[in-house]
This record gives C-alpha cells, sequence and structure tokens, in this order.
C-alpha cells in the first residue's frame, strides 16, 4: 500500500467517522418509520408507492417512495401522533395512526390492495420517473411495460430489443451479442442481474439477451454518470432487478416461437412468505431457421433463471438467485472455410458460457434508521472458440463477490455506503492471438469502498456527491474515483421541467480484449492489464433536459462528453496477421440524445434521434510515431428509432423503425504482395512475399446506412378465469433490407444480417 | 406475469380515447410510411476497394555485380488470393536517362516456394555507375507505373601504405584503406589476396574479411590486420606461397535504400506508402553499385605476413625458412 492510497484511506475513514458521528446526535430524540410495501395480490415488493407521513391536525411531515425492495423510510420524526398514508393510483390507500415515541424506530409494512372501482381509470403516465424519454442524467428507468411495446420476434418481450430503441446504444448486428453504449465497447459496460454480475448478457442472436421481460422488475439503465455504488467499468451500467415470484398462488407460461421455446413458473413455496420464480429458455432456431429464413442459422442459445425469495421476518429478507446461459454459433458462416479465414478466427465456432449465483440479505437494524444488505456471489463466464471441432483458444473468468451496504435515512440525505471484495480467477490461452498475452492463469483480487449522500437540499432538488476507492493489492494499482449527480426538477416534484447533470471518473481494471476491427471476432479474452500500463479510464460529464409540456407528452435532451484514457486497440496491421498486437488509445466521446414520447389513450409513440462521435489516438506501430485520430468502427454517428403501439379491440400492435448511419471500416486501393528487401542479398525471383491490404487511411471509409422497420400484432384470448393464449404475429426487416453484418477486407466476403423473418408465437399463461 | 403487466392492460381499457389514438397513429404511420419509403432506396452495397491510380507493384534492384536484372511485378488486385498465374498484362521497359537507351525486358511466371506466384521481369542489361534508370510498367491502356534509381557513383579509394612494425619481439603489419565519397555504410566489404601456384598453377585468391570500418562523413577506413589475416591465410594455405597483390571491393546501395529510422521492420516496411519510390504504383526499386581496386604489397610487408614476395618466386622452395614473423628481422 503506497503513501498516497494510506492517506486517501485515512481521509475517507474520517470523512465517514465525522459523518456518522454527526448522525448519531442528529438522530437522538428523534423517531424513524420504516418498512417494506407489498402487493397484496402476490405478495411481491411494490416500487413507487408513495408512503408519507401527516400530522393529526392534517398537516404533512414528510414521506418517500418505496424502492424495487417496496422499501421506505422516514426519519427525524419529531415524537408525537401521526397518520400514515400509503398510495399508490389503482390501489387502495393505506391509513393508519401511529405514536411515535422519541428515539423509536418503528418497522411497519404494508400490504396494498388492488382498488377494483378505479379499473379502467388507470393513467400510466403518473409515473414520471420511467418511460422512454425519462432519461435523467444518464439513467433511464426501464420497466417491463416499456419492454413489451417494442416489436420482435418473440411473444414474450426481452430487454435487449428495449435497449436498441435507445439512443446511444449502438447493436454490433442481430448476432454476436455486441452492444456498445455511448461510445464504449461491450466489455466496458457492466451487467447486472440481481446484483450478480453477467459478464456476457447477450445472446448470440441479437433479439435476445439474459434478461427475459418476464423476470423483470424494474431495469436501470446509467448510459453514463452511474453512482459510486458502481465501478469496474467505463461506460454503462444495466442494472436488473428481477421481481419476486408471487407469494399467494401458482403462475406461469409456456411460450414457442420458431426461435425459442420458453416456460416461466413462479408460486409460493410457503404461501405469504416464501416464493419461487423460475425463467427457462432454449433456441429452436438452428432447427426453424432454414424454413422461416430460407438460410442456415446455426446458432443454439439459452438461459435459465431462478430466484427463492423469502420474507423471514418483518426486518429480513432474503433472496437467492441463478443464472445459466449458454451460447454457441458460427458467427460469419460461409463457403470459405479456407487456412486464412481460419487462422485469423473468421471462421469457426464460438461458444460462451455465463454462470452467476447470489445470496442477498436484507436486514433493518433494530433501533437504527437504516437498511442493511449483505450480498454474496459467484460468477463465471468462459469462452472459446473452436475450428474443426479443436478448441482454439479459451478464456475463462471466475469472480467471487461479497458486499456489504448500508442505507442511513436522514431527514432529507440518504447516505449509502458500503464495502467489496472480489476476487477473480482469470485463466486464457490465447494461442498467440493478442501478442504479450498467451497463456495465464492468476488470481486478482479488489478490495474498495464507496460512499455517497443523496441530499434532498430544496423541494425537486437533490444533489449526490460520492467516492469510490478501489483497490488491487496484488497489481499494486489503486483508484480513486469521486462522482456526483444532480437532479433539479423546476417547481418540486410536480414541476414540468427538470434538469440534471452527472460527472464521475472510472476505471477498469479488468480489460476485455476484443479484435474490435472484425464485428466476426467476438472472442474475448478477460485480463488484468500488463504491469507498466495505466488502467483504462474515463471520464463522464452529462447534462440534461426534460420537459412534460402537456400531460401525456414527454420530450428530452441529453448531451454527454467521455474522456477515455489508455484503453486497448487491436494495433493496425496490413496483412492477415493471425496475432494481434495491442495498443493503447486514448480517445473521446461526444454527443446528445434527443427523445419525444406520447402517450394518448391506447397509443403509445416514441421516437428518438441519438449522436455520438468517437474518436481515438492511437500510436500505431504501421504508421510511425505519431499518433493517428480515427473513428473505431463501432462509431455509429446518427441513429434515428420510432416505436408506435396502439391497442385496439383487444389488438396490440407495435410498429418500429430503427436507422443508424454508416459505421468506419477501412478502404483499400486493392491488395499486392509485399516483397522484403532487407538487403542486396535478396532475391526477388526466390522470395514469396506477403499478401496484404492496399488501405487507405485507417477507418476513413464508411459502412451503408443502416435500417428496419418491424412490426407486431397480438391479442391475448381469456381461455377461462385464470388462463389466457397470447397469439402474437411479427414481422421483422419487413422490406426486407440487406444490412451489412460483417465485411471481411481480407476476402471481400460480406455477410449481411438476417433478412424478413415472419414469426408467430404462442404463449398460454395462467394465474 | 407481473404488476406491470396487469397495470398496463388495465390503462387499454379505455374505448373513448380509441378515436383520437388511431387518428394519432394513422398521423404517425403515414409519417413513418414516408420516410421509410424515402430510405428504402439507399444504397446497400458497399464498395470497399477505391479505385485510384495506383496500378502495379514492382519490387527489385538494378545490380552492378550481374550482367541480368529482375524485378518483380504485379498488378494491385481486387482479390487478396492469388489462385492462378494468370497472365500480367504489362509491359515492362527500362531507360537509361543518361543515354536514352531503352530495353524492353521479358517475364517469367515463378512459382515460389509456398507455392504461390509472381511475375519476375528480367533482361540481360550491365549497368552503369552514377546512371539513373527508369524502369515503367504500363497496361495496354496506357496507363503506368514507373521508378527510377540512381546506381551508387564510383567512390574514390585511397590505399595508404602498408607499415611493418616490430611489437615486443613480434613483427606486424597494417594497413589503412580510405573510400570516399560513400555516403552510407557499404553492404559488403571483401578483401582478396592473390598467391601464385594454385591447385591449377595459376593463381588462388583467399578472402578475409577485414576487421574494422569507420565512418567520417562520407569517408569510409577499412584497417587491414595484416598479420592476423597471415595467420588465417598460413593455415588455409598449409605453406607460404609467393603473394601477388591484395583487392578490395565493396558493395554500395544507392541512396533511397534507407529505412525509417534505420530499421528493417516488416511490420512498419509492410505499411503501403513506407519504403517506396514507385510512382503510380506501390513498392521499391533500388540499384548496387560494386566496386573494387587493387594493390600490391611491399617485400618488406609481404615478408613480415610470412609469404614470399613475386621476385622471389624463383627461391620459392627456399621460402619455408621465413616461415612465421620472427622478431628483430
Amino acid at each position: 500500500m503506497g503513501p498516497s492510497l494510506k492517506r486517501t484511506l485515512v481521509a475517507l475513514l474520517g470523512c465517514g467517522v465525522f459523518l456518522l458521528a454527526g448522525m448519531a446526535p442528529a438522530h437522538a430524540q428523534k423517531a424513524t418509520l420504516r418498512g417494506f410495501v407489498t402487493d397484496a395480490e402476490d405478495g411481491q415488493a411494490f416500487q413507487g408507492v408513495n408512503v408519507y407521513l401527516e400530522t393529526v391536525q392534517g398537516e404533512l411531515f414528510g414521506g418517500a417512495s418505496t424502492n424495487v425492495d417496496g422499501f421506505y423510510a422516514i426519519s427525524r420524526i419529531p415524537p408525537g401522533r401521526y397518520v400514515l398514508h400509503a398510495s399508490f393510483i389503482g390501489y387502495q390507500s393505506v391509513t393508519d395512526t401511529l405514536t411515535l415515541a422519541a428515539d423509536e424506530t418503528i418497522t411497519r409494512s404494508i400490504s396494498m390492495h388492488v382498488d377494483a372501482s378505479e379499473l379502467g381509470e388507470v393513467v400510466v403516465e403518473s409515473e414520471q420517473d420511467a418511460g422512454a424519454a425519462t432519461s435523467t442524467a444518464g439513467l433511464q428507468v426501464v420497466r417491463p411495460e416499456d419492454i413489451a411495446r417494442v416489436p420482435t420476434v418473440d411473444v414474450s418481450a426481452d430487454l435487449v430489443g428495449y435497449l436498441q430503441t435507445l439512443p446511444g446504444v449502438v447493436s454490433g448486428g442481430d448476432r454476436g451479442g455486441q452492444y456498445f453504449v455511448r461510445g464504449g465497447t461491450p466489455t466496458q459496460n457492466l451487467a447486472l442481474l440481481d446484483g450478480m454480475i453477467v459478464y456476457q448478457p447477450f445472446h448470440i442472436i441479437g433479439f435476445y439477451s439474459a434478461f427475459p421481460a418476464d423476470i423483470i422488475s424494474e431495469v436501470n439503465l446509467y448510459a453514463g454518470g452511474f453512482g459510486a455504488e458502481y465501478g469496474g467499468r467505463l461506460s454503462s451500467v444495466v442494472d436488473v432487478a428481477a421481481h419476486e415470484g408471487n407469494k399467494q398462488r401458482y403462475a406461469g407460461s409456456v411460450a414457442v416461437t420458431p426461435f425459442l421455446t420458453s416456460a416461466l413458473v413462479e408460486g409460493p413455496l410457503w404461501p405469504g412468505r416464501v416464493s419461487l420464480l423460475a425463467s427457462w429458455r432454449e433456441s429452436l432456431i438452428e432447427q426453424a431457421g432454414p424454413a422461416v429464413v430460407g438460410q442456415e442459422l446455426p446458432y443454439r442459445f439459452g438461459d435459465r433463471f431462478a430466484k427463492v425469495h423469502a420474507t423471514v421476518s418483518p426486518s429480513f429478507r432474503l433472496s437467492v438467485a441463478g443464472l445459466q446461459t449458454h451460447d454457441r454459433g458460427v458467427i460469419t458462416p460461409g463457403e470459405d472455410e479456407d487456412e486464412l479465414t481460419v487462422s485469423a478466427g473468421k471462421t469457426g465456432e464460438a461458444i460462451w458460457e455465463n454462470e452467476a449465483y447470489t445470496g442477498r440479505f436484507l436486514f433493518l437494524p433494530a433501533g437504527f434508521p437504516m437498511l442493511g444488505e449483505l450480498q454474496l456471489g459467484f460468477a463465471r463466464l468462459r469462452n472459446e472458440f473452436v475450428s474443426d471441432d479443436e478448441l482454439q483458444r479459451f478464456s475463462s473468468v471466475s469472480e467471487f463477490d461479497a458486499r456489504v451496504e448500508f442505507n442511513y435515512f436522514l431527514r432529507a440525505t440518504d447516505v449509502n455506503a458500503g464495502l467489496f471484495l472480489r476476487t477473480a480467477r482469470l485463466e486464457y490461452q490465447l494461442n498467440d492471438l493478442f501478442e504479450g498475452f498467451d497463456e495465464n492463469d492468476e488470481y486478482v483480487t479488489e478490495v474498495g469502498f464507496f460512499m455517497e449522500a443523496d441530499m434532498r437540499l430544496a423541494p425537486g432538488l437533490s444533489v449526490t456527491p460520492g467516492l469510490r476507492v478501489q483497490s488491487f493489492p496484488s497489481l499494486g494499482r489503486t483508484s480513486v474515483e469521486p462522482r456526483a449527480r444532480a437532479v433539479w426538477r423546476i417547481g418540486g416534484e410536480t414541476g414540468r421541467h427538470e434538469l440534471s447533470a452527472a460527472w464521475g471518473l472510472y476505471h477498469q481494471g479488468l480489460v476485455g480484449l476484443n479484435d474490435r476491427r472484425d464485428a466476426g471476432n467476438v472472442f474475448t479474452a478477460w485480463v488484468a492489464p500488463e504491469r507498466g500500463h495505466d488502467v483504462p479510464s474515463a471520464q463522464h460529464y452529462i447534462a440534461g433536459y426534460r420537459v412534460e409540456p402537456v400531460r401525456g407528452l414527454q420530450f428530452s435532451v441529453e448531451g454527454f462528453y467521455k474522456m477515455l484514457g489508455d484503453v486497448r486497440v487491436p494495433d493496425w496491421a496490413v496483412t492477415p496477421n493471425f496475432q494481434t498486437a495491442l495498443q493503447t488509445a486514448d480517445g473521446t466521446v461526444r454527443g446528445v440524445d434527443l427523445r419525444l414520447e406520447l402517450t394518448k389513450g391506447a397509443f403509445y409513440g416514441y421516437a428518438s434521434y441519438g449522436y455520438a462521435a468517437v474518436e481515438y489516438d492511437a500510436v500505431f506501430t504501421a504508421l510511425g510515431e505519431a499518433p493517428t485520430h480515427y473513428s473505431p468502427p463501432h462509431d455509429r454517428r446518427h441513429q434515428v428509432n420510432a416505436l408506435g403501439s396502439l391497442s385496439v379491440w383487444d389488438f396490440d400492435v407495435s410498429l418500429r423503425w430503427q436507422f443508424g448511419s454508416g459505421q468506419p471500416f477501412s478502404e483499400a486501393m486493392g491488395f499486392d504482395t509485399w516483397v522484403p528487401l532487407p538487403d542486396p542479398s535478396a532475391d526477388v525471383g526466390e522470395e514469396p512475399g506477403i499478401r496484404r491490404v492496399l488501405y487507405l487511411s485507417p477507418y476513413e471509409g464508411r459502412l451503408p446506412t443502416y435500417h428496419r422497420l418491424d412490426a407486431s400484432l397480438e391479442r391475448t384470448f381469456p381461455v377461462s378465469r385464470n388462463v389466457g393464449v397470447t397469439m402474437q404475429a411479427s414481422v421483422i426487416n419487413i422490406y426486407d433490407r440487406s444490412n451489412l453484418f460483417y465485411l471481411d477486407l481480407f476476402t471481400l466476403r460480406r455477410v449481411d444480417q438476417l433478412p424478413l423473418i415472419p414469426s408467430l408465437g404462442l404463449k398460454v399463461a395462467f394465474k | 406475469m407481473n404488476r406491470a403487466h396487469r397495470r398496463r392492460s388495465r390503462t387499454s381499457a379505455r374505448p373513448h380515447q380509441c378515436g383520437g389514438a388511431l387518428r394519432a397513429a394513422a398521423s404517425a404511420c403515414l409519417l413513418l410510411i414516408a420516410v421509410v419509403g424515402g430510405l428504402s432506396a439507399c444504397e446497400t452495397g458497399v464498395e470497399p476497394i477505391v479505385q485510384g491510380d495506383r496500378y502495379f507493384s514492382l519490387y527489385g534492384f538494378l545490380d552492378m555485380r550481374h550482367d541480368t536484372q529482375y524485378v518483380r511485378v504485379e498488378a494491385v488486385a481486387p482479390t487478396l488470393r492469388v489462385t492462378s498465374p494468370e497472365a500480367l498484362e504489362a509491359r515492362v521497359t527500362s531507360t537509361d536517362l543518361a543515354t536514352g537507351d531503352s530495353t524492353v525486358w521479358r517475364d517469367s511466371v515463378v512459382t515460389f516456394s509456398d507455392g504461390t506466384y509472381g511475375h519476375v521481369f528480367w533482361t540481360p542489361l550491365r549497368i552503369i555507375a552514377s546512371h539513373t534508370y527508369r524502369i515503367e510498367v504500363e497496361r495496354p491502356d496506357g496507363r503506368r507505373t514507373w521508378a527510377e534509381t540512381t546506381v551508387p557513383a564510383r567512390p574514390e579509394p585511397e590505399v595508404q601504405p602498408a607499415v611493418s612494425f616490430n611489437d615486443r619481439g613480434v613483427m606486424r603489419a597494417r594497413q589503412q584503406i580510405i573510400w570516399h565519397d560513400v555516403p552510407r555504410a557499404p553492404f559488403t566489404t571483401n578483401v582478396k589476396y592473390r598467391f601464385f601456384g594454385g591447385f591449377d598453377q595459376g593463381f588462388t585468391d583467399l578472402e578475409e574479411p577485414p576487421e574494422l570500418t569507420r565512418l567520417e562523413d562520407d569517408t569510409w577506413t577499412v584497417h587491414l590486420n595484416l598479420t592476423r589475416a597471415a595467420d588465417s591465410l598460413l593455415e588455409k594455405l598449409g605453406s607460404p606461397r609467393v603473394m601477388g597483390g591484395v583487392s578490395m571491393a565493396i558493395t554500395l546501395q544507392d541512396a533511397a535504400w534507407t529505412f525509417p529510422d534505420g530499421v528493417f521492420d516488416p511490420d512498419v516496411l509492410s505499411n503501403p506508402g513506407v519504403f517506396s519510390n514507385v510512382t503510380n504504383g506501390f513498392g521499391f526499386l533500388g540499384a548496387v553499385g560494386s566496386y573494387s581496386t587493387e594493390w600490391v604489397l611491399t617485400p618488406r610487408v609481404i615478408d613480415a605476413m610470412g609469404f614470399l614476395p613475386p621476385d622471389q618466386q624463383k627461391r620459392e622452395g627456399q621460402a619455408v625458412a621465413h616461415a612465421g614473423l620472427q622478431g628483430g628481422s
């Protein structure tokens, strides 16, 4: 531990002690009310419920909104008698009279019942914290109903379909499972499911991820500017919370489409206290692909998820969850399986498997206005590349996580602090794929802590400063990362205008190596950066404005600027080398997102435009010592998405169109043979030379634009009171555009994305 | 299945709003169809190969050491693979720009050790020092790729007198040859010693590398340790012979044959445009000059080396008595 780290730790420890010391007297003589809110219908946590206290004279004291665990807390309450209210549109309000004594901490859990008299009068625009246009300083909250609006090939929605509609999210194509968020690369994104790290969360076919909508309670998508509780990645966070499973009765569904078959079941293991949620999906695309699409689709994938949630006591909740995914397929199938394409890793089968397990304990310490959380987890990703039934290379990362976190609730400030420990085993055998990384098996341990305070400074104004310190003792690296977020809803919580901003410093201690020059090469190796090299870093600056000029119409604009440092990029080469040397690049990403969302009765419309410019500076060996300024292959400058859905005559009709400007590639003048002439002993009649591409400048060309129109029609037929059958017809790529997926400059082989895909889906659900 | 879905289903139960919603949806659809209709005509093709004014790659060098010259010529191709030895539609000529003499070269298809093919053009030609040659490769449509190279000029050798001296009782001999007007390090520097009376009863040339070269601007000094050379030569010859003289040759590359940072790095040099002097094409054309000088050593020095001077040839049989360098002689 270096002197600077010691000083930092001592300073932070001092700050923490000071803060906690200040909290204790402030808390003295005051009472705290807290608890969990559940839906009486299924016993699951109820998020977004407004819980507030009034004095018996009818004066509003204060309140809180429940989080994804259904938890609320109201602190610093003077002793006295109060009336507790809990309300959510469409549910019966709960009212309770309480007497709170000094220094008392009361846990009062609430069960909400549906208000049958309000059926048909619910308006979704009341939920202002979610929706396609509600991006706040890089954060977008996604709910299952948002995901369901996007037409897909499947009768059950998937999170990835929704992500594709977001400005700033660039897909690597409809296969390969690669996503780029605001200029970051896929391995710079952090994906979490109930706190479990999912290293490769997207399936090999781009319509599916490890996150089926049916298991999702809420998704917090940070396109940047994420707070101190997240770390270890430079670009984005997709934090998925699975719902708990029905604690009152069994429910489930079975669905089948030409691409996938799936089943889901949930129900009480111990009615009212312990629930099970289990999901299983397996692809059918390999069997059905030729009939539906008219071409071989050699892909197999699937996922399994299970979660057990227990309400052990009013103050103690426990959940255990596990996820397994598997994918395999030839990303760029073709006839050119010769030595050149095989040796360059262009032809062969990519295989990856995720495993993740977690145990999460939520507890309310007696006598403290605090929510405690302990989470233990294990995550593993194994990535292989196989050619001619021989394992060419593999990479495996296995990670154990432990995290303890405390949320301390003050009247106008919530303090969130935690400690974490991670030990990762990094194994790889790359067969000389990347220069300097051939074969290794090492353990890397990361320890650190974070602290952030959500301070509500005035009605509608909150500021959240934070700090994260993470250290890799074995590598001798420590990073200190200040963060800050601010949101100002002008005019208070009900105001129509909102300004937001975020800033943060980020480092990535474990790096995913991938040859980004080649979209068909998805093999990724997770490694610890070489000693003597700085770890990749980023600074995010985000500023946004959101307005709701009239009810049901929202508009938002958000600008962002990222500074990237020491990111790993493949070196420039003009020969089809098997081995890729790596260079470090600095860069910037700047852009703006515009979103417009309209909800009018049964119609929902959403349109977005995203501009993002990604620019790198890297020294390429072949191009001399001066840095080369270029835009990497994932620099999609312009994106447009339009989505419309209409519920009419019991049919749900959805239409979605997406457009993306062309991505960079390197144009060439042709090919020739480079003949080495080191000295006059060379013989041009004996030396075969090396075939090479006569490139123009790196990445100065642009591929054709991408656009596609998808549509779906869906209707649910009630079979009985508890059983419904949903039928869905969908067409992907309606006008059958030949969108380019992959162009191999060495062979000039072009692989297009999937053509027009008609699909019929059937889903039987019971409840 | 979850609460969110249930809330959504309730929101759809508002039939009185369907008319407005339908109108909004219809408007949105019309707009979308208009945009899609306009864009669906967009080009989906991609042309990764940009036709330019580079037609051929040309590799090789003109070599004064040989009376036949070779260059490898290849058309800039639209594909990476060369699958067959297709005919190359090219006319290769060389022109001596000093004299105007022009020569048409002949094509030959070469199969390399890795199974690939190449076109190597050749012509009988002796190149001349300081002359500039242009090699042109011309397509049938008249488009041309060319490169020029200037043969290194003849340097001026300055043969310093050999000296012999007594070093602590052992006779030693040294000599310096100074080459002027050599701007770059010679590729080769060879020294040969001629002896009479070889196997064919003519003469024998034995080569010994010089020990040291040193650059002083465009002047190179070659140090000959004659004593050490004599030891080696005697070992090869087996017995003292009559030494006729010494010759020295140097091979020079032209001025353009200089790598970035002075290092032959394939990763750097294979980049198109790096280390290239070809116009309207790629590759490199160089030139090699080869020059030599001869001189004779004084009898004293030859004697100090342990060999027989030419005027003592008739006394060759007595030379054994002088074998070795005796101190004090």
